[in-house]
């Protein structure tokens, strides 16, 4: 393993704010002033190394973080670049706001994967809950940039406002998926929950387990081999080949408009 | 006499209520307040050297938005205000965030930290009174008090429109404040928010409200009549008409003439200040304003400063903030009403140095607080968080007494809007003393407050110690000591005690019958009944944890 490595040997009994937990800021600083490094812990302030072991070295842009509870709560948040990797289940707000580099989490995730996210890459091998690539706190519009992906399943109000990039959940979504879509693109490999798209403007919701209905308020618009989609499975593939052989339906889709309740016009893509 | 005796020797002290400009005394303090030398010099308890710096009554702010229901509204709108800005506990008493619309706890700290002691919410509904006082009392250290918005009241509009006894009129108005637990009465856009409610968009001073024929001139005038009657401490409190249009310096300058010489207040005139002249129809009509207030010794203000940098713009005014939404920054507005009291807008706002408008909106400000003559009749506020957050006070001092700073700030900004301003050739340079006077001996001489803003014997022992140094944001921004009623509560700016600070409450005399009146409009009307509004003074005095200071004014003829 290369790189700095943190192990939670003590872990909080409550929410630990996670922010400034990333390469940049702990780049070039000896062990012992990472150790001193003040978190926030609830009302509280507290050292990092009251809670981890410190290990390894300082001079990559590379970090990980080994025993994760779900009391850390905005892991990676603000992430430019480097490397970020996670083991154990970790809690809100995973990759708030993150601007690039990756962000690889070995586990499950809590609330509001990739909130606000701008760029970089962000995956969680299990599964996480609802609002992934929302908007922060505060924000209008969801994640405006770079890539998610959940290995199995994930909650509610996937891409929720969503403006750009790509989102793709392995396993099953709960209900919303996509609601307020504005732009940007979200393939949902399992199940899905009712009111998909519910409120969308723009952006394409992409199904490829076939047999969803959506609601009344998407206009069937025909079924077409759209050339887009080779390059999305493609793309998908590059990313995840394990994920191919269910991305087969995919070559020729049916496409619904909508959501007509909203003026949208966004798409539904249906595998065939 | 009580608990610990304090002595505070080699200061200089600056107490305009006594006309005491810097002299060097020696203060004593006890949780009675300001005392009298003691015969006996063994029974003071701890004595602090405090030569070589300035002694002043705790600050008083007149004008600031820090409870009710609006305020929670603009904390609820804006999670990244709080997001951004924590506190975590260690820094403070207790932990809190926001800088924009901070929590109540941050509020009470921050004002404290400031050596500010006494601070006055002015826009509360009847309708959600206790909400603000809940609010109110949840703000550590500093007294507090609240104004209560009327005039866009359905119940005082058909008063009015019914051409009722001036003396009902003066009844319902001191029922309310019994009611509200208020300090004083406050008008927002008179009748022009009600107005907004009947698809109104802008309504001036001698325009009808179409749904009650009335103008804002009429309302005016029959609340500062009220007033004047009942005998209030402070006189009405005025938000007026068209807040923020190019050109509202006329309506302001009607707004003045229609009080007909009868006191009143008129609230960050900054906002009201404007002229329509120019190659963009945006110029400053402070020079004007100033002249006539001057001339106007019935009429105070206070100024509502901007200031530049992200905060909430937070108001009564539905009629306005509706039209400001559309420069929302981040882009997402509330407007809300309850009971159709009065209104509410929250509009977010980020005032930018480069912007012709902010900038001017800056230059405005500071000319009419340099262009009043009197600074008893006006009062330092930047209406927070509307023109900017309460923190930024120091700045402004500095501002205020530093004529370089002042011109090195005016040259950094928007230079169209620098050249368009006098403020580069007006030279004065507020004094300690007349800060004094600003913040403190003025706004408690406004309010009535006789045990506050001044350093005399009897005084509640609010005082300030600041550190003299030629930086006067640096010296205002952090005291070396605050003492709330005889007691520390900060040292070298930081907390260290959190008393509960008093709510001040004025209660004028009235008709009882004035009860049946609300009563019958209540159950034909309302989805409440006025028992339910009505505020006790054992909710605010709760198990000891608030108390009132009550004010009887005595109705003049
Ligand atoms: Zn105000």
């Amino acid at each position: 393993m290369t790189g700095l490595v943190l192990t939670l040997h003590n872990p909080p009994a409550f929410e630990l704010d996670c922010t400034t937990l990333n390469a940049a800021t702990l780049q070039g600083k000896t062990l012992a002033q990472v150790g001193r490094l003040k978190l926030t812990q609830g009302r509280h302030r507290v050292s990092l190394g009251d809670l981890f072991d410190v290990s390894g070295d300082t001079q990559t842009d590379e970090l990980t973080l080994l025993g994760v509870t779900p009391k850390l709560h905005r892991v990676g948040a603000g992430l430019a670049s480097g490397v970020l990797r996670l083991s154990g289940n970790c809690g809100l707000e995973l990759g708030l706001r993150m601007r690039g580099g990756r962000l690889l989490l070995t586990g499950n995730a809590g609330d509001g994967v990739g909130l606000g996210l701008r760029g970089g890459y962000l995956e969680v091998s299990g599964s996480a809950g609802d609002f992934i690539g929302g908007p922060a706190p505060g924000d209008v519009a969801g994640m405006n940039n770079g890539t998610i992906i959940i290995g199995r399943h994930a909650g509610a109000r996937v891409g929720e406002r969503m403006r750009r990039g790509l989102i793709i959940v392995g396993g099953d979504t709960g209900p919303l998926g996509g609601a307020q879509l504005i732009a940007g693109s979200i393939v949902l490999l399992g199940e899905v929950g009712p009111g998909l798209g519910t409120g969308m403007r723009r952006g394409s919701i992409v199904l490829a387990k076939p047999g969803h209905a959506p609601a009344a308020t998407f206009n069937l618009a025909g079924t077409f081999d759209l050339p887009f989609m080779p390059l999305l499975i493609a793309h998908v593939t590059a990313l995840k080949p394990r994920w191919r052989a269910r991305l087969a339906g995919l070559a020729r889709v049916t496409r619904w408009v909508g959501d007509a309740s909203a003026g949208g016009m966004g798409e539904i893509l249906l595998a065939s | 006499m009580d608990g610990t005796l304090i002595e505070l020797h080699g200061g200089r002290l600056y107490d305009p209520t006594h006309g005491i400009n810097g002299e060097v005394r020696t203060l004593y303090l006890s949780a009675d307040g300001i005392v009298p030398p003691p015969p006996d010099a063994g029974a003071i308890a701890q004595s602090y050297d405090v030569s070589g710096c300035v002694l002043m009554a705790g600050g008083i702010d007149i004008h600031t938005h820090i409870g009710g229901g609006k305020v929670n509204l603009a904390r609820m709108l804006l999670p990244e205000d709080h997001d951004r800005h924590p506190v975590a506990r260690g820094v403070h008493p207790r932990m809190g965030s926001g800088h924009a619309a901070p929590s109540t706890l941050t509020v009470g700290y921050r004002y404290a930290e400031m050596g500010y002691t006494a601070c006055f919410e002015p826009a509360m509904l009847l309708a959600n009174a206790r909400q603000a006082h809940l609010e109110l009392g949840d703000t550590p250290i500093v007294d507090k008090g609240a104004y209560v918005l009327l005039g866009n009241d359905d119940l005082f509009l058909r008063l009015l429109a019914a051409k009722q006894d001036p003396a009902v009129i003066g009844d319902y108005l001191a029922w309310t404040l019994d009611a509200a637990q208020a300090m004083a009465i406050k008008v927002v856009n008179p009748g022009g928010i009600n107005a907004f409610k009947f698809n109104q968009r802008k309504l001036d001073i001698d325009e009808e409200n179409t749904a009650y024929g009335l103008t804002p001139r009429q309302i005016l005038l029959a609340l500062a009549q009220g007033i004047h009657t009942l005998g209030l401490p402070h006189p009405l409190h005025i938000h007026g008409s068209n807040l923020g249009v190019p050109g509202n310096v006329e309506t302001t300058l009607a707004t003045i003439a229609a009080l007909e010489g009868l006191p009143a207040h008129i609230t960050h005139i900054q906002f009201h200040a404007y002229g329509n002249e120019g190659d963009r129809k945006f110029s400053s009509g402070a020079a004007r304003l100033a002249e006539a207030i001057n001339r106007q010794p019935n009429i105070s203000m206070d100024v509502g400063q901007v200031m530049f940098g992200q905060t909430v713009t937070e108001s009564g005014d539905s009629m306005r903030q509706y039209a400001g939404s559309a420069y929302a920054s981040p882009k997402k507005t509330v407007l809300m009403d309850i009971e159709c009291d009065a209104g509410c807008g929250i509009v977010p706002f980020r005032y930018r140095d480069q912007s012709f408008v902010n900038a001017l909106q800056w230059a405005i400000g500071l000319e009419l607080f340099l262009l009043a003559e009197d600074p008893w009749r006006v009062f330092l506020t930047t209406d927070h968080p509307n023109g900017a957050p309460f923190t930024s006070y120091p700045h402004l001092i500095r501002l205020l007494m530093d004529r370089s700073f002042r011109n090195e700030k005016l040259a950094s900004i928007n230079p169209a809007a620098a050249a368009a301003s006098i403020l580069g050739t007006l030279t004065r340079e507020y004094t300690l003393y007349d800060i004094a006077i600003l913040t403190r001996a003025a706004p408690a001489k406004s309010l009535g407050l006789s045990s506050l803003g001044h350093l005399g014997v009897g005084a509640r022992g609010d005082v300030v110690v600041y550190t003299d140094q030629p930086n006067r944001e640096a010296m205002f921004q952090r005291p070396r000591y605050v003492f709330k009623a005889g007691e520390l509560i900060v040292r070298d700016g930081r907390v260290i005690g959190t008393p509960t600070g008093a709510t001040h409450v004025v209660k004028p005399d009235y008709e009882r019958s004035i009860e049946r009146t609300v009563n019958d409009y209540f159950a034909r009307f309302m989805t409440v009944r006025p028992q339910n509004l009505r505020v006790s003074a054992a909710e605010i005095e709760g198990e000891g944890r608030g108390r009132l200071v009550v004010y009887s004014p005595r109705r003049s003829a």
